[in-house]
């Protein structure tokens, strides 16, 4: 996957360290670096590699807990339930839609999020726990851009072992109220749904989905009405290449 | 759901066959424990198994509790977030994957981040309190005496590592990681502009990740 190279007037790579120890929390620091990190694997690495030496270092402060925390802990733990582990969502042996309830009770949750006038993507949250960083955070993250006259730096950035893409664009064209824009995952058996967005505010967008990209061909965004389509409406506005 | 004490059928066969180089932890039992690593054990959280979590406590509850209470200092509010990580760990363990760390690093992660969010959540007293912190946060913490002897091991090479760097890059890392500082404070508490603090903290990781030969 080719990138644009972003111009880089004061090095955004070199932040690596601060992002690493939590410490940068600047918000167009953060963005300006995740970005580089979704293009670079060699900087994800560096950063794995200085979360474990940090988590090395945590061996100096390694202090007991009371014994009372133990217990705590263990009698929450009992009655939580876990996250469902990530399954994959194609047959491989070639069935498609192997859940396509479950894409449709996302896009529904999505759907209904708009509805309420929550803003999907990027909140207020310090970035650091971001979709987007949890995304890049794995050794296998990948990145595919999307290119088409609709939105500027349009990128999916995915990784297989955690099921999970996230999709962020600016200037992204604004919609009129009863549209959506909708992603599809393009493969030899046509069109899967994966998620609905509309534009922030600022036209940026942060969006993200459960979806198992292995075995796709490409990616497309289309203008749907509210609520999404079971098939693209044409044209595709936006589109990238998997492999 | 299972029961949570019910074996899987697929436990490792290091569950009920007591290694011959088993070692004994000073203050339990005489009898010995199979040793299972935490990375071993996360394998078996991911399935549900909470005996396995029990285990995985032990083994990563001092870490995450002094990491915590390195940035928070408030022991109650350190081990209610303590707490707060312990169950996010058992509850994403099954999304847990080999690509995000060893099993000690990702719980490290988690809690630096977790006791981090919980200092800026709280950053108008922060604040006001940063200016007289350097000097109870400049400085690694001095590990506990009552520490068995396969840890002393661990802390002298984390030390001799840290020896390598040079007093800023030291002093930068240090206030970054067990103050939970931002980059801001870092550079307002070391009197140093922004890009030396940057500067100062990625090359100083640098020398402790080749000292410590971290590899990913």
């Amino acid at each position: 996957v080719s990138d644009t190279p972003t111009p880089d007037p004061y090095d955004v790579a070199s932040l690596s360290g601060l992002y690493a120890l939590d410490a940068l929390v600047d918000p167009e620091d953060l963005e300006r670096f995740e970005e580089a990190m979704a293009a670079s694997a060699e900087l994800r690495r560096e950063v794995a590699e200085f979360r474990e030496t940090a988590a090395r270092l945590g061996e100096l402060s390694a202090t007991d807990p009371p014994a009372s925390l133990r217990d705590a802990v263990l009698e929450q733990v009992s009655r939580t339930r876990q996250d469902q582990p990530i399954l994959t969502m194609v047959d491989r042996r070639g069935g498609r839609r192997v859940r396509s309830w479950w894409l449709a009770a996302a896009a529904a949750v999505v759907v209904l999020a708009t509805a309420l006038g929550m803003v999907i993507g990027r909140g207020t949250v310090s970035a650091p726990t971001s979709e987007l960083a949890q995304v890049l955070s794995r050794s296998d993250a990948r990145v595919v851009k999307l290119s088409g006259e609709v939105a500027t730096g349009a990128r999916l950035v995915w990784s297989p072992s955690a099921g999970r893409a996230v999709f962020v664009a600016s200037g992204l064209e604004e919609l009129p109220e009863d549209r959506v824009y909708e992603l599809w995952r393009l493969a030899a058996g046509g069109a899967e749904p994966v998620g609905l967005f509309r534009p922030g505010a600022d036209g940026r967008i942060e969006a993200a989905f459960d979806v198992d990209l292995r075995g796709a061909d490409g990616l497309g965004v289309t203008v749907e009405p509210a609520g999404g389509s079971e098939t693209p409406t044409l044209p595709i506005v936006l589109s990238g290449e998997l492999r | 759901m299972t029961h949570p004490f019910r074996r899987r059928r697929r436990t490792r066969a290091v569950d009920t066959d007591p290694q011959p180089t088993a070692r004994e932890r000073p203050g339990l039992s005489p009898v010995p424990a199979p040793v299972r690593s935490a990375d071993e054990l996360l394998v078996e959280i991911g399935r549900g198994n909470r005996q396995a979590f029990a285990a995985f406590y032990d083994l990563t509850a001092p870490r995450v509790y002094g990491v915590v209470r390195s940035v928070l200092r408030d022991p109650a509010r350190s081990e209610e977030v303590t707490q707060e990580v312990m169950v996010e760990l058992w509850r994403t363990a099954p999304r847990y994957d080999a690509s995000m760390g060893s099993a000690l690093t990702w719980a490290t992660t988690i809690a630096h981040r977790r006791a981090v969010d919980r200092v800026r959540s709280e950053q108008s007293s922060r604040e006001r309190e940063a200016r007289d912190q350097r000097e109870r946060s400049a400085t690694a913490p001095v590990p506990d005496v009552a520490t068995v002897a396969e840890r002393r091991l661990d802390i002298a090479r984390v030390q001799a590592a840290l020896e390598q760097l040079s007093p800023t890059q030291r002093e930068s890392i240090e206030l970054a990681f067990f103050g939970g500082h931002t980059h801001r404070e870092v550079a307002a508490l070391l009197d140093l502009p922004l890009g030396t603090v940057k500067t100062r903290i990625r090359d100083g990781l640098i020398r402790l990740r080749d000292h410590l030969e971290v590899a990913t």
